[in-house]
């Protein structure tokens, strides 16, 4: 039965690394002797509402697989899923960026000392890191333990529904729905993204670090409009997804519209030469224009590579679309 | 008169806490003989000690990767199964904690008997 391999699929995910074909294996079997068990007490095979009560009694997939964790969580397993999106997203998507793109260029230009500058950036970088993943775990611990998410997470300990879990991946290639997980940190990543990139660029965003005064070019407030744009479409997106998880077809034709945007607004990035200015009473005017010169060529770089990324995604997309979705394949061990 | 109220989840974590220590040893008992984990936690069930599998499953890789016991995966009726039984050394680890539990039983038999002839 689909419902099952929904089940095990959904507590794989969560599982230990290297120990999850092992622990699946147990866990269906086990899973299998009650549902045979019972569907000899009753007499007749067991219908999708009986075998998700089975599965429901089990418990969530997130609390089922961290029972095989050593490791005794800060936060609890079910806001997991969301606390590594953001741990992620902070860490990989925007300190990491700020730094290669912003304070790496300014530092290699205040010092002179391109060694130097990289070691101080490095050592910044790792501090701003640690720092950033303290206050996150903090928020997430006291939100975690408030009266307000527990009254919620006991809620929604007896309101999940085995029937409402994520298909499975059956072909590589092939659509999926999505994760209600996944679709609310789509949401939370389109609005955060959104208020930065409005933050940095409304209406004339300028940034100070050090002596450095950093402002964008024009061309960014001609694309504004065209991020703005695309952020509310990701947040329609995300939303559309967590309450029509299963609307595969629906979701992947707003996404390719999103890229597609994309696409446009990366080639009007690209068409110019100039992406952020640069000021500074106290730097000489050829540090000056070095530091502009080695921070544009680095926007050009990961312009360039998004680019790609983008491309990628739209041709994938298309072919994706473009194909029929099969029946989905059973295992062989399925007794439903 | 003074009424005399408990938090309930004070009582469930006390009783939680007095359970675990027995389901370990309990385990470890039905596993002197080779079982694979549904007939397990039926066995214990029908003993009247009733397992969660949540709490089963974890428990018996744990002990297995103590090295108390050791598991082989053999097809019976057609479907594979995981097979549990004690080690060697779960064997002595076994007895040894029988014999830990006889002792403590047995004190807190006295324990609890003197208590109560006194009240």
């Amino acid at each position: 039965m689909q419902l099952l391999d929904k089940y095990l699929n959904a507590v794989r995910f969560w599982l230990p690394a290297g120990q999850e074909d092992d622990i699946i294996a147990e866990l269906g079997e086990d899973l299998r002797a009650e549902i045979a068990d019972r569907e000899s007490d009753l007499g007749h095979p067991l219908s999708e509402t009986e075998a998700s009560a089975i599965l429901k009694r089990r418990g969530d997939p997130v609390v089922v697989a961290f029972g095989y964790s050593d490791i005794k969580p800060l936060i609890s397993p079910r806001l997991i899923p969301i606390y590594w999106f953001v741990v992620r997203l902070v860490t990989l998507w925007i300190l990491i960026p700020c730094f290669v793109l912003i304070v790496a260029p300014i530092q290699a230009a205040q010092s002179g000392n391109l060694g130097l500058a990289f070691l101080q950036t490095a050592w910044t970088l790792l501090v701003a890191q640690v720092f950033a993943f303290g206050i996150i775990t903090f928020i997430f611990m006291s939100f975690d333990r408030s009266p307000a998410w527990n009254r919620a997470y006991e809620s929604g300990a007896t309101n999940w529904d085995p029937r409402h879990l994520p298909s499975l991946p059956i072909v590589k290639g092939q659509l999926k729905a999505t994760p209600r997980a996944t679709a609310i940190a789509e949401v939370v990543a389109s609005v955060i993204f959104g208020c930065i990139w409005l933050a940095a660029l409304w209406p004339e965003g300028q940034l100070r670090v050090g002596s450095i005064e950093i402002s964008v070019a024009p061309v960014w407030l001609i694309v504004r409009w065209i991020i703005l744009i695309t952020c509310l479409a990701s947040i329609a997106g995300g939303w559309f997804s967590l309450v029509r998880p299963y609307a595969i077809r629906g979701r992947e034709w707003i996404k390719l519209g999103i890229d597609a945007v994309n696409l446009l607004a990366l080639s009007m990035l690209l068409l110019s030469n100039e992406w952020i200015i640069l000021k500074s009473s106290t730097l000489n005017a050829q540090a000056l224009v070095s530091t502009a010169g080695w921070a544009n060529f680095g926007i050009r770089i990961s312009l360039g590579i998004a680019m790609v990324i983008t491309g990628y995604a739209v041709i994938d997309r298309v072919l994706r679309l473009l194909r029929k979705t099969p029946a989905p394949v059973l295992s062989p061990n399925i007794t439903l | 008169m003074t009424v005399h109220t408990f938090d309930p989840q004070i009582f469930d974590n006390l009783r939680l806490e007095l359970r675990r220590g027995s389901l370990i040893l309990a385990v470890l008992a039905q596993l002197r003989h080779e079982q694979y984990g549904y007939v397990l936690r039926k066995s214990l069930t029908d003993l009247g000690l009733d397992i969660d599998e949540n709490t089963l499953y974890p428990l018996l890789r744990r002990l297995e990767t103590q090295g108390l016991l050791s598991s082989v995966w053999r097809e019976e009726e057609k479907r594979n199964k995981r097979f549990y039984k004690l080690s060697p050394s779960g064997v002595e680890v076994f007895e040894r904690l029988r014999a830990e539990w006889q002792g403590l039983n047995e004190s807190l038999n006295r324990v609890m008997d003197k208590e109560y002839t006194r009240s």
